[in-house]
């Protein structure tokens, strides 16, 4: 996965999503999100829906201080810190303003999970507006292929292997008993275990590459 | 003195190839730990050590001995000296030699 062209900066921001700990935090907070609004659908329920807001909201604000908690005591002592991503808006103002898309900038700066989640929410509402249960594992495979396809050149980009499990996972679903309204909601909690699950075979990989670590 | 002469005015804290990395480095990401920047620029734990101290001595890099969690690091960072005086030698350089076709 190192890429030995890469500017410093963006070496940094790929650094952050190496061990997988912020996929974990996102996905978790994603999938009980919307595990709570598919399990509560019938009869609605606001205040376990309003909970599992909160949740991803929290995961969502809070992704690089509960990831950092994580870190230290995985990542750091193992392959060093480095200062974790700021957030990309700067960077595209700049680039606007220059009108240079080609070279990025050497700044350690990221935009995910923003764009993921930007993706899954419109799944959900092209589901919402089809509401057809067929519709879900195509809409899912269109939202994958997408994901996989925009994030090749960003410091967080989706294996295509990985792309094409988010819609196996939403075919079960299509079988459930579930509320055809709570359909909506399935490309949030499939997306975030199939988030969940990148981040912790990440992880799981990055643990056996520094098995034998020493401490700084 | 013609701009090629000015090349012997450069800095020479900053002209030492791995200074002049770490420097880089700092200006990228905004902090590193001593663990990372041996990693990332292929260092001895002594070699670096070496160059991050007469960095700190000139001024240009801050080091700050912290904790994230339970585990200690030591953090370096640019100082505003640091970025200027890379800034200083780059324009020096590219004013030498000109700027890379």
């Amino acid at each position: 996965m190192e890429d030995s062209n890469l500017s410093p900066g963006a070496k940094a921001a790929r650094y952050w999503f190496v061990d997988g700990i912020p996929d974990i935090v996102s996905g978790v907070g994603l999938a009980v999100w919307g595990l709570c609004l598919i399990w509560f659908a019938e009869p609605p329920r606001r205040l376990i829906a309003l909970i599992g807001q909160a949740v991803f909201l929290t995961a969502y604000l809070g992704q690089r201080w509960i990831s950092e908690i994580f870190k230290s005591r995985t990542t750091y002592p193992r392959t060093g810190y480095v200062r974790p991503p700021a957030a990309r808006r700067q960077e595209s103002a700049r680039l606007i303003t220059i009108g240079d898309g080609s070279t990025l900038p050497d700044e350690n700066v990221s935009s995910f999970p923003g764009p993921t989640f930007v993706v899954l929410i419109v799944a959900s509402a092209l589901i919402a507006a089809i509401g057809i249960r067929w519709a879900v594992p195509a809409i899912m495979l269109g939202s994958a292929l997408f994901l996989y396809l925009t994030s090749k050149e960003s410091e967080r980009p989706y294996d295509l292997r990985w792309a094409l499990v988010l819609p196996v996972f939403s075919v079960p679903f299509v079988f459930f008993g579930i509320p055809t309204q709570a359909l909506e909601n399935v490309p949030e909690l499939t997306g975030g275990i199939w988030l969940a699950l990148q981040g912790a075979w990440h992880l799981r990989n990055y643990l056996e590459a520094t098995a034998n670590y020493r401490h700084a | 003195m013609t701009k090629i002469q000015n090349l012997l005015s450069v800095d020479r804290v900053v002209h030492e190839p791995a200074r002049l990395m770490i420097l880089k480095f700092l200006e990228s990401v905004g902090e590193a730990d001593f663990t990372y920047l041996q990693a990332q620029g292929g260092f001895t734990q002594g070699n670096l050590a070496t160059h991050l101290t007469k960095l700190r001595d000139a001024g240009y890099v801050d080091i700050e001995k912290t904790y994230k969690g339970r585990v200690p690091l030591s953090i370096c960072r640019l100082t505003p000296a640091g970025r200027n005086a890379l800034k200083k030698y780059v324009r020096s350089v590219i004013d030498a030699l000109g700027a890379p076709s």
